[in-house]
């Protein structure tokens, strides 16, 4: 079984000086090995293709003031759109033409872009998840004033190598302005307004009024071609502290409530059903850092702004705009297990960051997030604590506890499931041998089945896996080499047998060109990037990466 | 471009007809996957069960709980059966695996739009009435003998053509189950008591159908005998609750499409 993933990245500076060419290749490559004690089995992967691959070729060009690129995707036997089927296209994935024409920016072609934080539209692309969300039409942006700009576009978006059919326009104008005392600048501003519409079509709108017909009268409910959404927002900077703040709307859309109670013909009554309602997001994010102190908090309110490019599409598929959690993006393995994945259809979120350091080889940071759905029931909590300290040329050393409520019931759907709460001390130790190798060993133990926060009562304290423990440890030999292994653990099992979930792999690097192969089995769970999350299925098989850019 | 949109805010939004008898003969399969772990599902049997209600006689469905939709279709410790079936794994490979469940085939077309031939509740509505106004190229007709007490099925299938057909045209015979009560979740509940129905029991034909012949001319008619012995009752095989679903298929180059489908409960208490 073969397993390969590459990314080749380049660039070529012209002889004249104005051109520059530069490009990157990723590529990755599955070989699938069943295991069906860990869930690994039953797709067509498994069954019987063996091999996946995913590649992405970039390249960009300019010359004489104009910027084009071109992507060539590759999907052989893929499980990222769908992790539970194969998906096989190639094609040209993206290009566009850009061109400054005096003060008037023109791009044509695929566009990627956001307006404010991208919470009421963001186009753009995730490639572990297969989001690719680029707008393919046209985008003008004007400088009106110095610092103040205005935007427009206007495109359908993409659907790998086709198009949605509904129409999306918009813009905005945003701009900057600073002052204060004498030559420091004290104070600044980047106030910003947009609008977004979205049209849907024809043969949307029909599909739709045809599953309305079949609504009993107290259900009925009307249909809209056109959404529209608009946004103000503003980051205000007065000497330490920083101020971003961001109010959306969206106006009265068809949209589906999988929690809603619908009446059916036969008089009895079912949960889902289409609902029409307008929608608003509330963002505010305080931060002030001074030496070595640095404080976030963070707010937010939304409520039905699921912004999708049609009713119809589902999951990852369709997104208009880019909502992360708000909630701190783990990196060690047991304490990303679980993440609270933005509920759309309404939530109230608050997290507080801090970080301070005691001095240049101490370091204690802190983060707290408590997340509630709109009536105010426990969606998610997350308390992180760590503290590294470091020795010059020695070794860094991190260690930590975090304590976690997820409502497993509610983020996936698993109505068997309740709220997994967790404790998860960790640690994390590098040890540089000399310049060139060094070592570094990370280790968790997350405990399942207490009830630290309280919220939760009795037999809904909910264990899923049980407990795990994780171990990793990776020497490189700077500065081609990383070797790492590791083993994730179902210490106290709940639902399986006691499975070690072990992977061991190397990486190689020179210039731009990094290779890696390793032997991955993995435990199902919800898998963030970028702060875009996704149930995935487990994993058992080899990986190939190889990543380059010139 | 904003700008202009200023001004054209206003729009006439489209109209909700009611319901209206459907202009053709074309009757509807609808193939559904489901699972008792599947928080959705009950979304999808509630639609299937107003689209029966709402063309009664027109539109049948067959549920089934294959083994790759994985947890979602695996029994809970709680659950009384176990509902997945060699024969739904086998259709849903043929059919193609969904992204999620519920998840079913109309007449195993694909509509414009899809990227394939399943898709989720909300779009079956519009799939049933396209079809339903279609007409039928094929006529089938299903005649049952049931002998309670050795629980032998007799089956005669006729198959009539109503324009020439070629292609490999297919039997399928499926034994379907209503009132199976059992545990499901449902949204972020779980019902102990939940009733399943139209859930697949068993092929007579084989899981993809049987071979009719590549071609029919107009008129043509074809006809075969099945004999199918019900399994002994076990909580569940109640011959009450169990009905005969037929339906010939099409099998060409681009398209699956299933031509017509009827139904029969064989049991007579008579």
């Amino acid at each position: 079984m073969i397993g390969f993933s590459c990314v080749l990245a380049f660039g070529v500076q012209g002889q004249n000086g104005g051109n520059y060419f530069s490009g990157s290749l990723e590529a990755n490559g599955n070989a699938f090995i069943r295991d069906a004690r860990i869930g690994a089995a039953n797709t067509p992967q498994y069954d019987h293709q063996l091999y996946g691959a995913d590649a992405w070729f970039d390249m960009r060009y300019t010359q004489a003031g104009f910027n084009v690129g071109f992507r060539f995707d590759v999907f052989n036997n893929s499980n990222l759109l769908n992790p539970l089927d194969s998906y096989t296209g190639e094609g040209i994935g993206m290009w566009y033409i850009n061109k400054e024409i005096d003060k008037l920016d023109v791009t044509v072609g695929y566009i990627y872009d956001q307006i404010g934080s991208g919470m009421m539209f963001r186009s753009y692309e995730v490639r572990p998840l297969l989001i690719d969300n680029a707008l393919i039409g046209l985008k003008l942006e004007y400088e009106l004033f110095p610092n103040w700009r205005i935007k427009a576009f206007t495109g359908r978006q993409k659907q790998q190598f086709d198009t949605y059919r509904p129409v999306v326009v918009g813009g905005s104008f945003e701009g900057f302005v600073s002052g204060g005392g004498g030559d420091k600048t004290y104070w600044s501003l980047s106030p910003g307004i947009g609008m977004v519409n979205r049209t849907l079509d024809d043969a949307t709108v029909n599909n739709l009024v045809s599953d309305l017909r079949t609504y009993t009268p107290v259900d009925s409910v009307g249909v809209n071609y056109n959404t529209y959404a608009f946004n103000a927002f503003n980051t205000l900077s007065v000497g330490r502290f920083t101020w971003y703040a961001e109010a959306a709307y969206k106006s009265t859309e068809l949209f589906f409530d999988p929690f809603a109670e619908k009446t059916n013909w036969d008089g009895s009554t079912s949960l889902g059903k289409y609902l029409s309602s307008d929608g608003h997001l509330l963002y505010s994010s305080l931060s002030y850092a001074s030496g070595g102190l640095g404080i976030t908090l963070d707010l937010r309110q939304m409520n039905n702004f699921e912004f999708r490019i049609s009713p119809f599409s589902q999951q990852l598929q369709g997104l208009m705009n880019f909502i992360p959690p708000l909630a701190r993006q783990n990196t060690f393995r047991l304490n990303a297990r679980y993440n609270a994945v933005p509920q759309f259809l309404g939530e109230n979120a608050v997290q507080l960051d801090v970080n301070y350091s005691l001095s240049r080889n101490l370091n204690v940071s802190f983060n707290g997030s408590l997340i509630n759905d709109l009536d105010n029931n426990p969606l998610y909590r997350e308390m992180y604590f760590d503290v590294a300290y470091k020795k010059p040329r020695s070794y860094t050393l991190t260690s930590g506890l975090q304590m976690q409520l997820y409502n497993q019931r509610v983020y996936e759907l698993k109505g068997d499931a309740g709220a997994v709460q967790t404790i998860t001390p960790f640690v994390d130790f590098l040890y540089k041998f000399s310049r060139r190798h060094a070592l570094r060993v990370e280790a968790q133990y997350m405990y399942t089945g207490s009830d630290w926060t309280g919220e939760v009562k009795g037999g809904d304290v909910y264990r899923e896996f049980g407990d795990w423990m994780f171990l990793q440890a990776e020497y490189s030999i700077a500065p081609h080499w990383t070797i790492f292994a590791s083993d994730m653990y179902n210490v106290v099992p709940e639902k399986t047998e006691d499975i070690h979930y072990y992977s061991f792999g190397f990486a190689y690097s020179k210039g731009a060109n990094r290779i890696g192969l390793s032997w991955v089995k993995q435990v199902e769970g919800v898998v963030c990037t970028g702060g875009v999350c996704r149930l995935e299925p487990a994993f058992n098989g080899v990986r190939l990466n190889v990543n380059a850019n010139f | 471009m904003a700008f202009l949109l200023s001004f054209a805010c206003e729009e006439i939004p489209p109209e909700i007809p009611p319901i209206q008898a459907p202009s053709g003969n074309k009757n509807v399969l609808i193939e559904e996957f489901s699972g008792v772990q599947c928080p959705n599902c009950p979304v999808g049997d509630a639609q299937i069960n107003n689209l029966r209600s709402l063309y009664e006689g027109r539109v049948f469905s067959i549920t089934m709980h294959p083994y790759a939709t994985q947890v979602l279709s695996a029994p809970m410790s709680d659950s009384r059966y176990d509902y997945r079936t060699d024969a739904a794994e086998a259709i849903i490979d043929y059919l193609g695996l969904p992204s999620g469940i519920p998840a079913a085939a109309v007449n195993r077309v694909q509509f414009p739009g899809q990227s394939g031939l399943l898709s989720a509740p909300n779009q079956w509505a519009g799939q049933v009435e396209d079809e339903l106004d279609k007409e039928a190229k094929a006529s089938l007709f299903l005649t049952t003998d049931y002998d309670s007490d050795s629980r032998s099925l007799e089956i005669e299938v006729r198959i009539e053509a109503q324009s020439n057909l070629e292609g490999d045209l297919r039997i399928h015979l499926g034994i379907i189950e209503d009132h199976l009560v059992d545990a499901q979740i449902d949204g972020t509940m779980k019902i102990e008591n939940y009733e399943h129905n139209h859930i697949l029991r068993d092929y007579v034909t084989g899981h993809l159908g049987d071979n009719v012949r590549s071609r029919l001319s107009q008129g043509e008619v074809w006809t075969r005998e099945y004999q199918y012995t019900v399994p002994e009752e076990d909580g569940w095989w109640v011959a009450e609750h169990l009905h005969l679903v037929g339906f010939v298929s099409n099998i060409t180059e681009d398209s699956k499409e299933v031509l017509q489908v009827t139904e029969v409960q064989f049991y007579d208490p008579e």
